[in-house]
């Protein structure tokens, strides 16, 4: 036989069987799991190049130190004497006033050209668009100059100097990415820095030092350089800029990849049912083509064939479907990004229709191969077992094609088989919740009388017959359902629990950077706007040298938060009074009066147990020019969500009070009193105020728009766990006819018949939804309590909408594949089978 | 063949019967003017070889298809007159069956299959009633068992318990013996004909087995979808 032979017949074979449902279940089932990974392909290709293209442009440079202190000088003159160029650059918040109007911006006192790499300042007028602004002007941002109405030329007042506009800077590609960091940009040049009055001691500056070179000499560079730098010295190549965007994203991008498996793991579920089908139903055939000599492999070619043309045409449907998705996730994601991904590439939707086969065929080929098992002398004899269950080779095989999907997907084999694990222990909570209720409904049924209809009494034993599909029937509805509800409504439950716990009067400004002196004028600035005066504390910064003797080394930690704190300067405070209301003692003791000039301290209790901290522990802390050693006097529970000033380390006076500090304040600024932020910036122009209702807006939308994205395809995962359903039914439509047939004979009625598979339809769906909404919200809950700290109700919405949910989906799939046994003539039923 | 007047009520009677079925656009005749009739209490066997349409006859005299012609009077009724539901309501009332490969249904007990039908009569009593047939069959102690729990003579048995259980006017028996073993099937033989002398229902016996068949009053036999003897 030809190749074209194979094909034209294998295409007739397929057009013959079109109409039978296992093939368009298959066809289906392929499309589904196609277009989620096509969907998520692409739009994690169009993430990961946004990525690559920002690398340099992000880092404005081949290499950045950066660091709380000066950076020494010695990192400068090796770069110089490697001919790399430089650029030095103090970062930090300030205001900005123009005439009466001020905004919070992101300061950069540079030396050099700024960027280095990437696009600077495009502005009007600047031959060399990086060049660094002159003396006494400074570069700002668009939306700086539209938020205070300013043009080339303007003036505006920085600290206590007055510099002139000069260049205006087009958005630079950053700013949207940097979900903390808001505020526009406005460069100067650093011989401007000091007249400010901006830099004191403990004020939150950030140096850097851009460089930039061939890649040779950066590389020798930074291996020369990196063993020697000082703590608390960050080094960031193009690899790893913004690690804290590209692991926003990168995690945006995993987890939509995780939960578009979901759907794949779900259809790759309903095509197995649907080839096990497919290869049922050709049995008596094979053993016909066995009795008529055919060779096996004649057989089986004819069938791989037919099923690839399936393929090929479910795969191209899935990627026209998938590309229609991911512009739908791209818009979706844009929004987090800020600005529009990167055009798509073919690679994506060619490698999902090539792993759609793969799943295909990783279905089928065990199936089909068990064909050759199939004695002729079926043909003769009509009571030879069927070919029933499908081993553990077939299992094995697929389970290996879907680990493997998925660790490509994730992008990282631990998590790919984390997620693999966890949607099958979802699967198997569902299938043994599911498991125990079937039980139960076994003993009442034994139980129950007659008085039962006799359509739920039917409805019932086909559930109960075949225990096996009710599971999977069960446990596939119902991680699609739960993926659902945990990413819709338990979501929002949630986001609405947390928003109800942040008190309505809760703090939405804070000041920073005011100065010792500043502070006893805030009571006559807030009395003049009728407002209660907030309490300010003062703000030491140190850096944790040892815990006990023992130095702290931040690569000792392998949780990342911990790694980053720890390398982080710590913000200290001091007291004499626990004056926090938001504070609760929960080990140890508050210190007494005659115990003030001791060197004590409080730790809060998260970063206590984070870095092994407990009450006696003595702490080492570099302080400015300084060393001190505590000893820790009691542990402090903070309730975060009262959004006050808090502090992770608070000291007795006797430690800190000498020292360098900065203050800092929290307070509700009602609606309608916006003179006092302007009036408090002009009497102390130092002061940074930030407005936390806005940055907490801005999270929330962000979240929002993330977890739209992921609902997205929770939709498809629920249209996949419907799929096996469907395809659960599908395998049971041959008994189900056969059943109908007897049925009527025996003179059951039409309305039986709907009842009894209404009922057994019902009865799946309403289980799996239940079992989906209990596990949904227990996670809820879970979340609620161990991540978020609010406590949570699940709202009625929550816990009705899985079962109702459930019920519509299995009926209406159910009665699409299975509905029309109802209606033939008995005789026809009966034979049919 | 037996002019219908001399029986003036008969239970069962078939008019002109004719049945054709499409094949790949040629009619096939299966049956072709089929008149019988059978009275009350009579027990008749249909034989013939394979194909001459004995399944297909039973299956219109029993209104589980449609004919291509002709008319089939049950019980007073006719049959066509009625819709699909109609004929249902009237088997459900008069007829029972006992079929050649069992028909129990996989996912009831045996109780559940004998009580099934009377159920679906709405019969209060149906559960004491598939008991007491269970019992009469010789299958009280499986009550609880399922088909594939039960031997194939068991099953047939459950089977007959289910047909007699409702009580029905008329009997269909389509090759009752056929996927048995010849001593279990002599077995279910003896069962069915004393059952039926017990409760003087009306059998029409579908069968090949000419023994089976001698055991009945009457004999039609078919060849070629055509009545030879009568």
């Amino acid at each position: 036989m030809t190749l074209s032979e194979a094909m034209r017949l294998a295409l007739r074979g397929l057009r013959r069987e079109w109409r039978s449902g296992e093939s368009l279940l298959m066809a289906l089932a392929l499309t589904l799991a196609v277009a989620a990974m096509t969907g998520v392909g692409v739009v994690a290709q169009r993430v990961d190049d946004s990525l690559q293209a920002r690398a340099g442009q992000l880092l404005g440079a081949d290499l950045v130190f950066s660091s709380e202190r000066p950076l020494p000088a010695e990192l400068r003159a090796a770069a110089q004497a490697a001919s790399l160029a430089t650029t030095s650059v103090a970062a930090f918040p300030s205001m900005v006033t123009a005439g009466t109007a001020s905004q919070l911006c992101e300061v950069r006192s540079v030396d050099g050209r700024f960027p280095l790499r990437g696009e600077g300042a495009s502005g009007r007028g600047a031959a060399d668009s990086s060049a660094p602004p002159a003396a006494g002007t400074v570069a700002i941002e668009r939306t700086l100059a539209v938020q205070l109405g300013l043009s080339s030329g303007d003036i505006v007042q920085l600290g206590y100097s007055r510099l002139r506009v000069g260049a205006i800077l087009e958005a630079r590609g950053d700013a949207a990415l940097e979900v903390f960091n808001v505020a526009p940009r406005l460069v100067m040049n650093q011989s401007d820095l000091q007249a400010t009055g901006l830099i004191a001691p403990g004020s939150r500056v950030r140096y850097r030092l851009l460089v930039a070179g061939e890649p040779e000499r950066i590389a020798s560079y930074r291996s020369r350089v990196e063993a020697t730098l000082p703590a608390g010295v960050r080094v960031q190549g193009l690899q790893d800029a913004r690690p804290e965007i590209r692991n926003t994203l990168q995690r945006a991008r995993q987890f939509l990849g995780l939960a578009g498996m979901a759907s794949v793991v779900l259809a790759a579920v309903a095509l197995l049912l649907a080839v096990q089908r497919y290869v049922g139903r050709r049995v008596d055939e094979a053993a016909l083509l066995r009795c008529w000599g055919v060779p096996f492999r004649r057989t089986v070619t004819l069938h791989l064939l037919r099923l690839l043309m399936l393929g090929g045409l479910a795969a191209l449907a899935g990627v026209a479907l998938g590309l229609a998705l991911q512009s739908l996730l791209a818009l979706q994601l844009a929004a987090l990004v800020g600005e529009d991904l990167p055009p798509l590439r073919w690679t994506a939707p060619v490698l999902a229709a090539a792993n759609g086969l793969v799943v295909l065929m990783a279905t089928a080929v065990p199936p089909l191969l068990r064909l050759q098992q199939v004695s002729p002398l079926r043909v003769l004899r009509d009571d030879l077992p069927p070919l029933r269950g499908l081993g553990w080779g077939a299992v094995v095989l697929l389970t290996l094609a879907l680990a493997g999907l998925l660790i490509v997907q994730a992008g990282d084999w631990r998590l790919g088989l984390f997620t693999l694990g966890g949607f099958a222990a979802a699967l198997v909570t569902a299938a043994v919740l599911g498991a125990s209720v079937l039980w139960g409904l076994q003993r009442w049924r034994r139980r129950a009388s007659s008085a039962a209809g006799t359509g739920w009494r039917l409805g019932l034993a086909a559930i109960l017959r075949h225990r096996r599909r009710s599971l999977l029937q069960l446990a596939a509805l119902a991680v699609g359902i739960m993926a659902l509800l945990l990413l819709t409504l338990v979501r929002s439950d949630l986001i609405s629990a947390w928003q109800a716990s942040v008190p309505s009067d809760a703090p939405n400004r804070f000041v920073i950077n005011l100065r010792p002196d500043q502070v006893p004028q805030l009571p006559a600035l807030f009395a003049a706007h009728r407002l209660p005066s907030p309490r300010a504390y003062p703000m030491v910064r140190g850096r944790l040298l040892a815990i006990d003797g023992r130095s702290v080394d931040p690569a000792a930690y392998a949780d990342e938060n911990t790694r980053r704190l720890v390398e982080r300067e710590f913000n200290l405070s001091f007291e004499s009074h626990l004056a926090h209301a938001d504070n609760r003692i929960v080990a140890g003791r508050w210190w007494r009066e005659d115990e003030l000039d001791q060197p004590l301290v409080s730790v809060e209790a998260g970063v206590a147990s984070k870095l092994g901290i407990d009450v006696g522990s003595r702490l080492q802390w570099a302080l400015g020019g300084r060393d001190v050693t505590v000893q820790v006097q009691s542990i402090r529970e903070v309730d975060w969500d009262s959004f006050g000033v808090n502090f992770f380390v608070v000291a007795t006076p006797a430690v800190l009070a000498g020292e360098p500090s900065t203050w800092i304040t929290s307070f509700h600024l009602p609606a309608d009193r916006g003179a006092l932020e302007r009036d408090l910036l002009q009497a102390m122009p130092n002061a940074t105020v930030l407005n936390v209702g806005e940055l907490l807006e801005r999270i929330r939308s962000l979240i929002d728009r993330l977890s739209a994205a992921v609902a997205t395809l929770a939709w498809l995962t629920m249209a996949a766990g419907t799929l096996v359903v469907g395809a659960t039914l599908l395998l049971s439509q041959d008994d189900r006819l056969r059943e109908a047939g007897i049925l009527r004979t025996l003179g059951a009625s039409r309305a039986q018949l709907r009842g009894a598979l209404l009922t057994e339809l019902a009865l799946i769906g309403g289980l799996a939804g239940t079992i989906a909404s209990a596990c949904a919200t227990l996670a809820g809950v879970v979340l609620a309590s161990r991540v978020l700290d609010v406590p949570y109700h699940p709202g009625a919405s929550s816990v009705l909408a899985g079962p109702l949910l459930g019920i519509g989906l299995a009926v209406v799939s159910g009665w699409l594949v299975a509905g029309r046994g109802v209606s033939r003539p008995p005789l026809a039923l009966i034979r049919q089978s | 063949m037996t002019p219908l007047s001399e029986y003036p009520a008969p239970l069962l009677e078939a008019r002109a019967l004719g049945h054709v079925v499409d094949m790949a656009g040629t009619p096939l005749t299966i049956l072709d003017d089929i008149g019988l009739a059978i009275n009350a209490g009579e027990t008749v066997a249909v034989t013939g070889p394979s194909g001459s349409g004995k399944s297909t006859l039973l299956g219109l005299l029993a209104g589980l298809d449609r004919p291509s012609s002709g008319e089939v009077w049950l019980d007073g009724q006719s049959l066509f007159a009625l819709d699909e539901e109609g004929r249902a309501a009237l088997r459900a009332r008069a007829v029972g069956f006992v079929f050649q490969n069992f028909q129990l249904l996989p996912g009831l007990t045996a109780l559940e299959n004998v009580s099934l039908p009377l159920e679906l009569a709405s019969r209060a009593d149906a559960v004491a009633e598939a008991r007491h047939w269970l019992a009469a069959v010789g299958l009280a102690a499986r009550e609880q068992h399922f088909p594939t729990q039960l031997s194939g003579g068991e099953q047939q048995r459950v089977a007959l318990a289910r047909a007699f259980a409702g009580q029905p006017r008329l009997l269909f028996a389509d090759e009752p013996t056929g996927n048995l073993d010849a001593r279990t099937g002599a077995q279910v033989a003896d069962l069915l004909f004393e059952l039926n002398r017990a409760t003087g229902t009306t059998l029409v016996l579908v069968t090949h087995d000419s023994a089976l068949a001698r055991r009945c009053d009457r004999v039609i036999a078919l060849d070629a979808g055509r009545l030879v003897a009568a």
